[in-house]
This record gives structure tokens, C-alpha cells and sequence, in this order.
């Protein structure tokens, strides 16, 4: 890992927060992501909406840029891996995995995820609704809603469960002098909340509020950026 | 056989009598068309609303049925004139009226609406029986062309109609009537066509563009049933300037000041500017004196139609007396005069303030009362440029969008819908409009392509499914979804979702857009359609409300743009201030404003002709740079683009830009080195065009343009009514595909467009040529302005900004980390 990414201990396991938008969990080695939207393109074609393919390509060489450095044994999708019906771009993602055989992967349903469960079994990809170890629970959505609740909750002791997850497609804004604004992908860290930033390249950006009891991790082109490294006019106030 | 011979026929004399009885005499320009229209001749109109352009325009229809019942012929089958209005809410007017008319002079003509709001029942009558008259959108036009089976009956009609032309040119429905018209020319080649219009600036180039050639429109009848009217100014100027504000646009602080015009007898119409500036001064009227409830009313494009309908008939009948209104009372068939007419604001354009105006004192002869309320201080300047036009108006031109191919793309899968075309044929059929009249075959079929394919020839989508080309040579929809999909989308107005306000016991107020209702949560209260509401609850695209008695701070605003002045009223603004320039203050308006210029010319100098002035300051927000060309807040967006773009190639810097129709200001968060003669090279006309192509790009001008294009070429599905779910793995923002398009197709033809569109009608490159070299010809004065001048300060305060950036992201952030370093290291020392 480089001076790039950040290193978060969440219940005595290692995150690394990575630029690539995805998360190495260091103890079992395993690679997180989320929110792939794979076949969004495929799909808006097919309903007759002319958008162009190649976001998917360029979401795989990211993720095989990231399983090069990280080398993980296993990879989870946090859900949403496909985006709707499989369709062409869904043996674009086969023709990956195949490639990376050695690499157990799971997926954790999201709603996004509809396809008959044999036509996952057939890629060889396990699913699951969800995963539990060392009290944290790796699922799709958040278990609390946001960003409209102020995310208050209890003091994130060893009891509480923590949940990773995605489904948000968190973003967070930052202003600076000038009146300049920039909203950019984030993970967003709760006392028992880590969401990951959607993977996928055709997604777009939910904006959360950073509150009291939350850090966001901005993600820039090659670093992942904490939000209360910025300085304090950088914050929107919220109400 | 002509009107004025003295034997008229039979038919006509039926015609004249039913005038008589009814108190009338027929016009002179009413005769000349009825004439024209006997002898089957293309026609253009230019009368102002209200003056008996219905019956003009009815006559020949009139008379012809006259004279085939006189003969006992029975009545002819199938649609016979097709009247195409801009407003569903003018169309029931019409059609009442229209009904009256048939009424009493006894025909056996049948008259009926195809808009939005009829009902499908109504509609699929009307496809069996069309009526002899029917009144219509453009919008319902092409819904009817995506039908198969309607299109049979429009082949009977004769004469078409288009009213209030002028509202239509300069928009992409302008590109929606050329097209009809050309389907239906095809149809029925003897099919004549009639143009109604307000005055304009460019009446010749309105006529070409609605009778697609020059030859055709030449052969045309150019009829004009206009008569110039007095216009008396009145501008309520306060007895100290410093009671105005030097910005701001709502002009709440002049309420106590309008109250005297608003006194009986008479009516008056309050224009704004806005809808949500129109909903505050119904409030701050009602609160500033009570007793006019039950006077007065209110009007807006987001109300009802049944409220604007009621609004409308009570002003008619002195059930009211004073409106308060927006654009929306601009056109309209039966409004009758008022005694006065308020504009608080700037109208921005001298039509606009000539048709205003001429809303008050109808009768020939009678003078028309205008009463301007300044919002600012500085609009006083735009009052007295309007009071030296009266007397010689230089009305504003509508520009005609040119080849849209977001209204192509949607008006061939339009064509395909409605029972599929043969692409030789209608590529001729389109070439007959104006718009489209140098579509070169290669762009027409890349048109296809891209429905039937996806991408280009050479870049087909695999998976793509809109368009198809069957056995046959025709061109059809790929599946029946296609067609549902495409007509429920059909349409070139472009608004972000609407929710409706309803009560809960019943009864419907209007429309507010979605953004306003999410910022609320239950039990709070907003201000909507002149009344206190409390929100129950959001159910299914309708917001659910009661009355309120407690006290409600927000009130709703619609997006869309805010008018920019035009280019005709800024040579009179420049005027103006040459005048002032040279110690002439010949207005009542120019003298009030007379102490503010003082103190403009103390802190810095009056941005006249003799000098292109440029002030700058420091504040706790950067380093601000202001200019004032004067020519439009779309001129100065365009300008400010531009400049910031020629300074972020010479070094990575981002730039946040405010712009209104005087000036424009450069923001940043580091000095720059001014000097006169980098100003001048930065203002240089060379290279313009690519320059200009850049900054289109670096902006975010050309992403947020998409957006509208994104919708009308069908990239953006806003769902079925009431079936949102069915629809939810189609969602996309536009930004979004925006994005993907320039990253994976960047010569694709929709951001071309938008890039286009950016061009030439948001930045108007001609007109920043213009600028240009006027500043090249002026003295540059550079004044560093420690505090802010008066024309600085609204540029200041404006909060509707743009940027334009050379600093990649990461740049951008280690700047703001350095500074919070920085930050932390002085609050430290401060501490020790």
C-alpha cells in the first residue's frame, strides 16, 4: 500500500481505503467493491437509448490494475454487480472472471441484482444476501437511511454491529476560495457505517452530508483524501 | 369577385349582417384576408392579440360554408382548418368563441380541441369524426403523426393556421410547425397556410421560415392590421436614490409606492418578471393593504388552467380589478384592454415593452399607460433607454433555431411510430423547410443510423433496439415499446419534473417542480397560488396540502433562464450612458439615478463609450476582476468564458464566474498581473472562433445545454404518468451522459449539437465579434476599486455562477490542503 491510500481499523481489521474506488481488507485478503452497474449500457440500448459501450472495459482494467497491486484470494461485489437483465456486456464480465479463475468471488446481492441464481452459479460466483465475520456485516444497502437522519447513532463500541456497504454512491462536496465547488466520490465512514463509492464508470453521485459523527474519504484521481484534512471553509454548512 | 364590389354575394352579405347585428364593423385587413383567403393564397398576418385576427383568419371558411348551404350542398367531411396555438390554455378560449361565431351565424360547422388536456375518450372520438375546425399544439400535431391511423383524415384539411407565429420561431416548436406543415403540404398539396404574428424585428425572415421558401413566401399576402398607439411612460422613482437597492430583482421594497396606482376606477395588470416574483407581490400587496382582497388576482404559467381561466373571464367582467401576472398574460385571444399596466422590472426587450404596454387602452385612438417600478437602482438607466424607444422602437428579432438535430432525430422515430417512412421520401419532404434546407443527404442518413444502430455505421451498438428497416424499404420501430415509449415523450418543451398541488378534500392548484417540495418535509407550510398551504404529504407526483394559518417563509421558483437584454436594448443603454458621460440627464429616470453615477465616477468612472473600464478588488473571497461591455448576460457569459479559458492556457488557475446584463467579474483564488495591454490581448478578436470552441468545452455551457437536447432526441425517458417503477433501471442524469458520450464518442452528433447550440445562440458569436472590437477601439481604463463600485456590486452578490478550470483535481485539492495547513499554522501562532 502507498501513502496514496488510507488505512482505516475498523473492529481490529484492516481497511485500506484505495484511489481505484475499491477497499482491501488486509487480514483475509480480500478485495471490496461496489455498486458495478455492469450492462447499464447494454441495458439503455436495448430500450433503444444510444449510449456508447466502453465505460465497463474501463471499470475492469481498474479493477485489474487493483487486483495486480493488492493480490488479493478473494473479491466480494457488494451488489449491483449487473445492472439489470443479462446481455451482451454480461460476457464481457465472464470472459473477465474467467481470466482471474484463481480468484474466489462473491456476490452480495443487491437490488440491482435479478438474474435467475444459476445463471451466477454458471460464471462460478458464489451469492449470498450477505456476510458476517468478526462482527461486521458486509450487505448491499445501509442499514440506517441516508443521508436525511443525522447518522447520530450510539458510540460505535465492539458490540454494535458495522456495516459495509454500498449501494449510495456516496459523493461529498467541497468548496475553496474563489467560490469554487467540486463534488467527487467519497467513501463515508459512520460509527457503524463504511459505504463504498459505486465502482461502476456509467453511475452517477449521491451527496452526503459529513455531520458531526462521520469522515468522508475523498477519491481524486490517485489518492484517497480524508474531508477533515480540508480546511474548514472547504465544508458546506449544513442546517 | 372582389370585397369591394358593391354587389357582394349572397354568403357575404349573411356575413356583413351578423357584423352589423353584433355592433361590429369588419376592418379593413379583415376584408383583405377574407378576400386572399377566397382565392385560395398563402397569408401572413402581423396584428397585435385582441384585435379580431379569429375572424380574419375564419372568414374564408366562413363564407364557403355560407355559400355551400346557401346552395343546399351538404357539409363537407373530414377536418377542413387546422388552427395550431402555442398555449392548451388559449385553445379553449378559441374554441369557445369559435363555437359562438358558428352559432349565431347558423353553419353546420363543427369545432373541437386536440391539446394535452382533452381527454382520451374525446381524442379517440375525434379520430373517428374529426371536427370541420380543430385547435392544436404542435406537440399534439406530432402525437397525431405517431398514430397510423390519423393521419387519413388530415388529407381533407384546406387551410392551416398558425397563430401567435412569433412565439413560435425563435423556439424548437418553431422547428415542430415547419415540420407539420411540411407533412401536411405532402399530404394535401393545395393546402394553404396562413401565418399570424406580432410584430418582430425580422417580419421577412418569419414569413420565409414559415413558408419554408422565398419563393413561396413572396407569393404570400403580407396583411397588416397594425396601428401604432401612443405609449405614456410613468416611472415610479423614489424621492432619495438610496430607497433603491443597488441590487436584486424583486422590487418588494416598492410595494408602498405602487398602492396609488392601484386605486379605482379602472383595471390594471401588474407584470413581473417571474413566477415566484409574481407570488410575492400578490402576498406583499394583500399584506401591505388588506382591503384589496377580492380585487385582485393571480396569474402564472404553474397555475391551473381552470384558475387562469377564471382569473381571465373575472377581469373581463369587472369581477376583479388588478391581476398580478407574469408572461403568461402576454398572449391571449379575447383579453380586453386595461386602463393601466405596471411592469415592475426591466422587460429586457423593447417588443416586450411595447406589447406590454399596448395590454392598456385598446380603443383606437386611446393612449396606452405603462408604469415601470424598478427593482434596483441601476434598472432606471434600462427605463430611460426605453423611454427614448418609444418614439422609434427598434424591435427585437427571433432568431430561428437552424437544423436542430435533437427535433430531426425525434420527428423521424415520430415518423417511423406512425406507420413507418421511406427514407428517400421524407428527406425530400424535409427539405422543403426552412430549417432543414441545406440537410445534406450524408447528415440525414447518419440521422438514421444512429436510430436504427445506436452509434455510426462503423460503430454499431450490438445490443441497440430502437429503429428498424423492414422487407419493404420502410423504416419502422424496432418493437412496441418504441412506439408507447416515443409517444409519450413527444414534445421540444423540456421542464424538470412537476409534481401537482392539490388540497386533500380536492381540487387542484397547479404545478411546482420537484427540487422545490424535496428541500420540505410534512406540516411545513409554503406560499403557492396566492394562498398559505401546508404540506400533508407527497403521493405520486402530487403534492397533497391544506390551508395554513402559520406563517410560511418559502415560496416556490421555477428554473428557467432569466432573461437576458436584448441586443437592441442595450445600444440603448449604451446611449444612455454616453449621454450621462457627457452630463446629459434628459430622463426623469436618468436624473433620479443622477447622484448614484456621482459616486459611481468617485470610486471609479462611468463605463461609457469613451472607455472599456475594468475594476478590480480584494476581498475575503479572492481576487475579483469586473468588466462592463454592457451588452446581455448572454453576451457577458460567452465574454467571461472566453477570457477566463485565454487565461487558463497561459498557467493552471480556476476561475469562477458572475455575469449580468452590464458586466461580468473573473474570481480567483490568486492575483493576477492586469496590465492594460494583457487586457487588450485577452480581449483580442483573433482566433475567436477557436478560442470560443474551447471554452464551450472547458465550461461546463455545453454539459448543461445537453441536457435539454438529451431530452427532446429521447436519451432521457421521464417515465410513464403514475409507472415510475417501470422505469427505474433507465434512469440517468444528463450530466452523466454527457459525460459518457464525450469520453467514448466525442464526435457524436447530439454534443456536436449542443456544442453548436452553445455556439450561436447562448454565446452569439457574432455579437462577442462586435465586443470585441469595440474594446479594441476604446481606451482601457484599469481602476483598483477598494471598496465596490455600484455597477460591481450585483455582480457581486449574484450567486448563479459558472467556472472554467486549468488545474487538474488533484491540483485543485492540494491547494485547499495547503491552505488549511496554512490556516492551522496562523491560528496556532495567534495562540502563543
Amino acid at each position: 500500500m502507498t501513502s496514496n491510500d488510507i488505512k482505516r481499523l475498523i473492529r481490529n481489521q484492516t481497511f485500506w481505503l484505495l484511489p481505484e474506488k475499491a477497499v482491501f481488507w488486509e487480514d483475509e485478503g480480500v478485495l471490496l467493491v461496489a455498486d458495478l452497474h455492469f450492462g447499464k449500457v447494454g441495458h439503455f440500448q436495448r430500450q433503444g437509448i444510444a449510449v456508447p459501450r466502453g465505460s465497463q472495459q474501463k471499470a475492469l482494467d481498474r479493477l485489474d490494475g487493483v487486483i495486480y497491486r493488492t493480490e488479493p484470494s478473494q473479491i466480494w461485489f457488494l451488489g449491483d454487480l449487473f445492472h439489470s437483465q443479462p446481455n451482451d456486456e454480461w460476457f464481457e464480465f465472464q470472459e473477465w472472471l474467467a481470466k482471474h479463475e484463481t480468484l474466489s468471488s462473491t456476490l452480495i446481492q443487491g437490488n440491482h441484482d435479478i438474474a435467475k441464481p444459476s445463471l451466477y452459479t454458471s460464471l462460478s460466483l458464489r451469492v449470498q444476501p450477505s456476510i458476517s465475520i468478526h462482527g461486521l456485516h458486509f450487505t448491499h444497502e445501509p442499514k440506517s437511511i441516508f443521508p436525511k437522519a443525522s447518522t447520530t447513532t450510539q458510540q460505535g463500541d465492539s458490540n454494535t454491529p458495522f456495516y459495509v456497504c454500498g449501494h449510495l454512491h456516496p459523493g461529498v462536496k467541497i468548496r475553496s476560495i474563489g467560490r469554487q465547488t467540486l463534488t467527487l466520490p467519497c467513501f463515508f465512514e459512520t460509527t457503524d457505517h463504511l459505504i463504498l463509492p459505486a465502482f461502476g464508470e456509467f453511475t452517477g453521485l449521491q451527496t452526503m452530508k459529513v455531520l458531526n459523527d462521520c469522515e468522508a474519504f475523498i477519491v481524486t484521481e490517485e489518492r484517497v483524501i480524508s474531508h477533515s484534512s480540508l480546511p474548514p471553509q472547504s465544508k458546506p454548512f449544513y442546517r | 369577385m372582389t370585397l369591394a364590389d358593391p354587389q357582394p354575394s349572397p354568403s357575404m352579405k349573411t356575413f356583413l349582417e351578423w357584423f352589423h347585428q353584433k355592433g361590429w364593423s369588419p376592418f379593413p385587413f379583415q376584408k383583405d384576408a377574407w378576400a386572399a383567403q377566397e382565392t385560395g393564397q398563402d397569408g401572413f398576418l402581423t396584428a397585435p392579440t385582441g384585435s379580431g385576427k379569429t375572424l380574419a383568419m375564419l372568414g374564408g371558411l366562413f363564407l364557403s360554408q355560407l355559400e355551400r348551404q346557401e346552395s343546399g350542398l351538404p357539409p363537407e367531411k373530414g377536418p377542413q382548418l387546422l388552427w395550431i396555438t402555442p398555449l392548451r390554455a388559449l385553445a379553449k378560449d378559441l374554441e369557445a368563441s369559435m363555437q359562438e361565431m358558428i352559432d349565431e351565424l347558423g353553419l353546420t360547422l363543427t369545432v373541437g380541441r386536440r391539446t394535452g388536456d382533452v381527454s382520451s375518450n374525446e381524442k379517440a372520438k375525434q379520430r373517428k369524426n374529426m371536427p370541420s375546425i380543430l385547435i392544436t399544439t404542435p406537440e399534439s400535431m406530432h402525437i397525431l403523426f405517431a398514430s397510423a391511423r390519423s393521419v387519413d383524415g388530415l388529407k381533407h384539411v384546406k387551410q392551416v393556421v398558425v397563430d401567435e407565429w412569433h412565439e413560435f420561431m425563435g423556439s424548437k416548436r418553431g422547428t415542430q410547425c415547419e415540420l407539420l406543415l411540411s407533412r401536411l403540404r405532402t399530404l394535401q398539396p393545395n393546402l394553404t397556410c396562413w401565418g399570424v404574428s406580432a410584430t418582430i424585428g425580422n417580419v421577412e425572415e418569419a414569413k420565409q421560415v414559415l413558408f419554408g421558401t422565398e419563393a413561396r413566401a413572396n407569393e404570400a399576402v403580407h396583411i397588416t392590421g397594425d396601428h401604432p398607439k401612443e405609449i405614456e411612460m410613468i416611472s415610479i422613482v423614489p424621492e432619495s436614490i438610496d430607497e433603491l437597492p443597488w441590487s436584486g430583482h424583486l422590487g418588494l421594497s416598492m410595494i408602498d409606492q405602487v398602492l396609488p396606482y392601484l386605486e379605482p376606477p379602472g383595471s390594471v395588470l401588474l407584470f413581473t418578471n417571474t413566477r415566484a416574483q409574481a407570488e410575492l407581490w400578490f402576498r406583499g400587496l394583500l399584506e401591505a393593504k388588506p382591503e384589496l382582497a377580492g380585487d385582485i388576482a393571480l396569474h402564472h404559467g404553474s397555475l391551473t388552467q381552470q384558475i387562469r381561466l377564471w382569473v381571465e373571464g373575472a377581469i373581463k367582467e369587472g369581477v376583479i380589478r388588478i391581476v398580478v401576472c407574469t408572461s403568461s398574460l402576454d398572449l391571449g385571444v379575447d383579453f380586453s384592454p386595461v386602463d393601466r399596466v405596471i411592469q415592475v422590472g426591466s422587460p429586457k426587450g423593447i417588443a416586450r415593452f411595447m406589447q406590454r404596454a399596448g395590454r392598456s387602452g385598446h380603443a383606437p385612438g386611446q393612449k396606452s399607460t405603462l408604469i415601470f417600478v424598478p427593482t434596483h437602482a441601476l434598472e432606471l438607466i434600462e427605463a430611460g433607454a426605453l423611454r427614448e424607444s418609444i418614439h422609434n422602437p427598434a424591435l427585437e428579432d427571433r432568431i430561428p433555431p437552424f437544423a436542430p438535430m435533437d427535433v430531426l432525430s425525434q420527428y423521424a422515430v415520430t415518423r417511423a411510430v406512425g406507420g413507418g417512412f421511406q427514407p428517400d421520401e421524407l428527406y425530400q419532404e424535409i427539405l422543403s423547410t426552412w430549417s432543414y434546407q441545406s440537410l445534406t443527404r450524408p447528415q440525414w442518413d447518419r440521422v438514421i443510423s444512429n436510430l436504427i444502430h445506436g452509434g455510426d455505421a462503423l460503430q454499431k451498438y450490438p445490443e441497440f433496439q430502437k429503429l428498424v428497416l423492414d422487407a419493404d424499404g420502410l423504416i419502422k420501430p424496432a418493437n412496441r415499446r418504441v412506439s408507447t415509449r416515443h409517444r409519450l415523450s413527444i414534445g421540444t418543451i423540456s421542464s424538470d419534473a412537476m409534481l401537482r398541488v392539490r388540497y386533500i378534500t380536492g381540487g387542484h392548484l397547479g404545478t411546482v417542480e420537484e427540487w422545490f417540495i424535496a428541500k420540505l418535509e410534512p406540516g411545513d407550510c409554503f406560499w403557492f397560488a396566492g394562498r398559505n398551504l401546508e404540506l400533508v404529504r407527497v403521493k405520486q407526483m402530487t403534492v397533497y396540502v391544506r390551508r395554513a394559518k402559520g406563517a410560511s417563509k418559502s415560496i416556490p421558483s421555477w428554473l428557467g433562464g432569466r432573461m437576458s437584454l436584448s441586443s437592441n436594448l442595450s445600444s440603448g443603454l449604451q446611449r444612455v450612458l454616453n449621454d450621462m458621460e457627457r452630463g446629459q440627464f434628459n430622463t426623469p429616470e436618468t436624473r433620479a439615478i443622477q447622484p448614484l453615477m456621482e459616486l459611481q465616477s468617485e470610486r471609479s468612472a462611468l463605463p461609457s463609450q469613451e472607455r472599456f473600464l475594468v475594476e478590480l478588488s480584494t476581498s475575503r473571497e479572492g481576487h475579483h476582476a469586473f468588466f462592463f461591455p454592457f451588452e446581455g448576460r448572454a453576451v457577458h457569459e460567452g465574454l467571461s468564458t472566453l477570457i477566463a479559458t485565454r487565461i487558463a492556457d497561459q498557467q493552471p488557475i480556476t476561475f469562477t464566474l458572475a455575469m449580468n446584463d452590464y458586466g461580468f467579474e473573473l474570481l480567483t483564488d490568486q492575483p493576477l498581473p492586469w496590465t492594460e495591454s494583457w487586457i487588450r490581448d485577452l480581449f483580442s478578436p483573433k482566433a475567436l472562433v477557436q478560442d470560443l470552441q474551447r471554452s464551450v468545452n472547458t465550461s461546463e455551457l455545453a454539459k448543461r445545454h445537453f441536457r435539454y437536447i438529451a431530452r427532446i432526441s429521447g436519451m432521457i425517458f421521464q417515465g410513464y404518468p403514475g409507472k415510475a417503477t417501470s422505469t427505474k433501471h433507465l434512469q440517468v442524469s444528463s450530466g452523466l451522459l454527457y459525460d459518457v458520450l464525450s469520453e467514448y464518442e466525442p464526435d457524436h452528433l447530439l454534443l456536436q449539437q449542443a456544442q453548436d447550440e452553445v455556439l450561436q445562440t447562448q454565446l452569439e458569436e457574432g455579437r462577442i465579434r462586435q465586443v470585441l472590437h469595440r474594446i479594441q477601439s476604446q481606451p482601457i481604463h484599469m481602476v483598483e476599486t477598494p471598496r465596490f463600485s455600484p455597477f460591481a456590486f450585483p455582480i457581486f452578490v449574484d450567486r448563479l455562477r459558472g467556472k472554467v478550470s486549468s488545474e487538474t483535481l488533484a491540483q485543485r485539492i492540494q491547494k485547499m490542503q495547503d491552505q488549511a495547513k496554512h490556516d492551522l499554522q496562523r491560528h496556532q501562532k495567534a495562540h502563543t
